[in-house]
């Protein structure tokens, strides 16, 4: 259960109360007019923001004062999703370790992973060689070997057709 | 915490800041405490800060007063080669002072060019050592600068201000005190205080072309100071003399100055509808550009006979400077590279004080407060290429501070983000993120400090025995003992060596970078 209690989250002079818990398992959507605090919710929620007073909890662990890539989080942003100067490859990897460095069986995971996603021998190619559904798509395949409880999505898929 | 969640440390970049801030403020102290002031200014040491001032004056006004038609010209015409001779203008920041020196002898010089001319005439030759000749290395160097500073501030206008202009019919002497009149009072004060800063440090040029009781520049009383008479505690006071100069103009230099863009986006011509004169504007362009040009080619020129028959000394030496430069591109990215870190995730931090304060030291202060710390311990002529190495690099750190920082503060601010997501902390985003993103800005730092340090003839000077030289303090011995063959070929070889490292550099930044 992902529990916001009593969260203040300042945003320059804007301001979002949050008060929500939310299942393990299910899809949550966050609808409302632009400028209502959609990012600012799911960034607080990453740990990008702080929150001036309050509490996020995952499964009764207290996540407030973690760092972001230390939560149990994957998130997606809407833009700036990969390293340009990285392969598709060297992106997925980060997913499961931050020094890009992998064991055998961790390099079968990433390709696994990206042929899942449709981008099979496409492995080597660096974000500018794809096109921008592509690069949504290696961003998916770095969320799939990340293996995290939570995933935030923050509009990631503007470029996304039916795969 | 996630409130200062940053994807690296400040930390390095602060212990490398305390460092430069060490050196430099540790060996000024060392100066100011050294400086004997019981002894007073003696008439020498007022003659060196008059001549040091008046020529500072006169080849800034001089400079800027050329810049001005000359960007005028550039700004308003379209030609071909317009992109490679503003490129050029670039070129003298990076340029060994002595290559220039040599050319410029060998055009201006008593026996140069112009004065065979003069001689065939009947006239009688150009005396070229003295007071104008300092200045003529100084505007040769601080043209083009000028020029590009100018060409900015002509560039910045809004088109839209032309056009207006044209519709209601304003041209010429109007034009000018409409539009370009108000830019110049912007711009110029700035470009004076710049260049007269840079001429006040001095000293490979008064070392050639000044000297004697009437050419000597404070820079140039403080190594004599130090190599004719040894007379430390007169050097230590030459020292604070010229700090308190420096730093004054520097000061100015950034209060007034708002930071030359390197060149970025100076190619693009205005449109303009006032026609003006294009032979005038021919005119200026081409002065300018023969004037830069006439100098080299004739280093060129004279250099290709000397060039295959190098006596060893020279050969050695040009290795030496190799590695000296090398060791000083290191030290400076070691020290560069952490300090623009901290200063992208820290704004306003005293790093960034500690980066801009080499401005206000010349390179023979540090050099003096060094050399007055390392003698108790050990024989300073010993240690001369590794403070030379250190020197140069302390020295190339407020420009490539300048060409890094931006650059990091936007790695850090596109990437930051997914990067913390990832759990991508210090070293990893460091090795991984920051340098291969930032390698273009990395690689013309490193060739700027590359080919600064190997042009450098200043600490050198001071430090080294007759055993052991850099190129181009080679090249003036050869020069002072009349060699002028092989100081030619030497000059030559040190402009090939400056400008393929800086090439070198600049373009294994750019290799493969994408955007």
């Amino acid at each position: 259960m992902l529990k916001l209690e009593s969260c203040i989250i300042a945003n320059g002079a804007f301001q979002l109360h949050a008060n929500v818990s939310m299942e393990a398992g299910s899809s949550v959507a966050v609808i409302g007019p632009s400028g209502a605090g959609k990012s600012t919710l799911l960034e607080a929620i990453a740990g990008f923001r702080q929150i001036s007073k309050g509490h996020v909890s995952w499964m009764g662990q207290d996540l407030t004062e973690l760092a972001p890539g230390k939560r149990p989080i994957a998130m997606l942003f809407q833009d700036g999703n990969l390293f340009p100067h990285l392969t598709a490859e060297q992106n997925a990897a980060l997913g499961l370790r931050p020094s890009g460095k992998l064991s055998k069986t961790e390099q079968a995971q990433v390709s696994a992973a990206l042929e899942r996603v449709g981008l099979a021998g496409m492995g080597t190619r660096k974000p500018a060689e794809l096109s921008g559904g592509q690069q949504s798509r290696v961003a998916l395949a770095r969320v799939l070997v990340q293996h995290r409880d939570l995933l935030l999505l923050d509009e990631p898929s503007p470029h996304l057709a039916q795969p | 915490m996630a409130r200062s969640a940053q994807p690296v440390s400040s930390l390095p970049g602060v212990a490398a800041a305390l460092l430069v801030a060490a050196l430099i403020l540790g060996t000024l102290a060392a100066v100011a405490l050294r400086a004997e002031a019981g002894h007073g200014f003696s008439s020498s040491d007022w003659a060196a800060l008059k001549f040091t001032l008046t020529q500072a004056v006169l080849s800034a006004v001089i400079s800027v007063g050329l810049a001005v038609p000359v960007a005028r010209a550039l700004a308003r015409r379209r030609f071909k080669g317009r992109s490679l001779l503003i490129a050029l203008l670039g070129a003298p920041f990076i340029l060994p002072v002595i290559v220039a020196i040599l050319g410029l002898l060998q055009v201006f010089g008593r026996s140069g060019w112009i004065s065979e001319v003069l001689v065939y005439f009947g006239a009688s030759p150009i005396r070229i050592y003295g007071l104008h000749g300092v200045v003529l290395a100084h505007v040769f160097f601080n043209l083009p600068l000028a020029t590009r500073l100018i060409l900015q501030g002509w560039q910045e206008v809004p088109s839209e201000r032309f056009r207006l202009a044209a519709q209601l019919g304003c041209h010429g002497w109007s034009l000018f005190r409409l539009i370009e009149l108000p830019m110049l009072k912007r711009i110029l004060p700035g470009a004076l205080v710049v260049i007269f800063a840079i001429c006040l440090t001095s000293f490979a040029v008064a070392l050639t072309l000044g000297g004697g009781p009437r050419a000597t520049t404070i820079e140039l009383a403080i190594y004599q100071a130090f190599t004719y008479d040894f007379d430390l505690g007169r050097a230590a006071l030459l020292s604070a003399l010229q700090l308190a100069l420096t730093a004054a103009a520097a000061f100015a230099a950034l209060k007034l100055s708002r930071g030359e863009g390197f060149g970025a986006g100076l190619d693009r011509a205005i449109q303009r509808w006032d026609g003006g004169t294009p032979i005038l504007d021919s005119f200026w362009i081409i002065l300018a550009a023969v004037f830069l040009l006439l100098p080299l080619s004739a280093v060129a020129l004279s250099g290709v006979a000397g060039l295959f028959s190098l006596p060893f000394l020279v050969i050695k030496s040009a290795l030496i400077s190799v590695g000296v430069a090398s060791a000083s591109t290191i030290i400076l990215l070691l020290l560069a590279l952490p300090m623009a870190a901290a200063i992208a995730v820290r704004r306003h931090s005293p790093v960034e004080l500690a980066g801009i304060l080499g401005l206000a030291a010349s390179p023979l202060v540090i050099g003096t407060g060094l050399f007055i710390i390392i003698r108790p311990w050990a024989n300073p002529t010993d240690l001369a290429l590794p403070v030379t190495a250190l020197v140069n690099a302390a020295m190339a750190l407020p420009f490539a501070l300048r060409i890094l920082v931006p650059a990091a503060k936007d790695t850090v601010s596109r990437h930051g983000r997914l990067a913390l997501s990832l759990d991508m902390e210090g070293w990893v985003f460091f090795t991984r993120v920051f340098i291969p993103r930032m390698r273009p800005q990395i690689g013309f730092a490193a060739g700027l400090a590359a080919a600064l340090s190997m042009g450098d003839l200043g600490v050198i000077a001071l430090f080294a025995d007759p055993e052991i030289a850099t190129l181009p303090l080679q090249i003036y011995r050869l020069m002072g003992a009349y060699k002028m063959e092989a100081a030619a070929g030497g000059a030559l070889l040190l402009l090939v060596l400056s400008m393929s490292l800086f090439w070198l550099l600049d373009r294994g930044g750019r290799w493969h970078a994408e955007a």
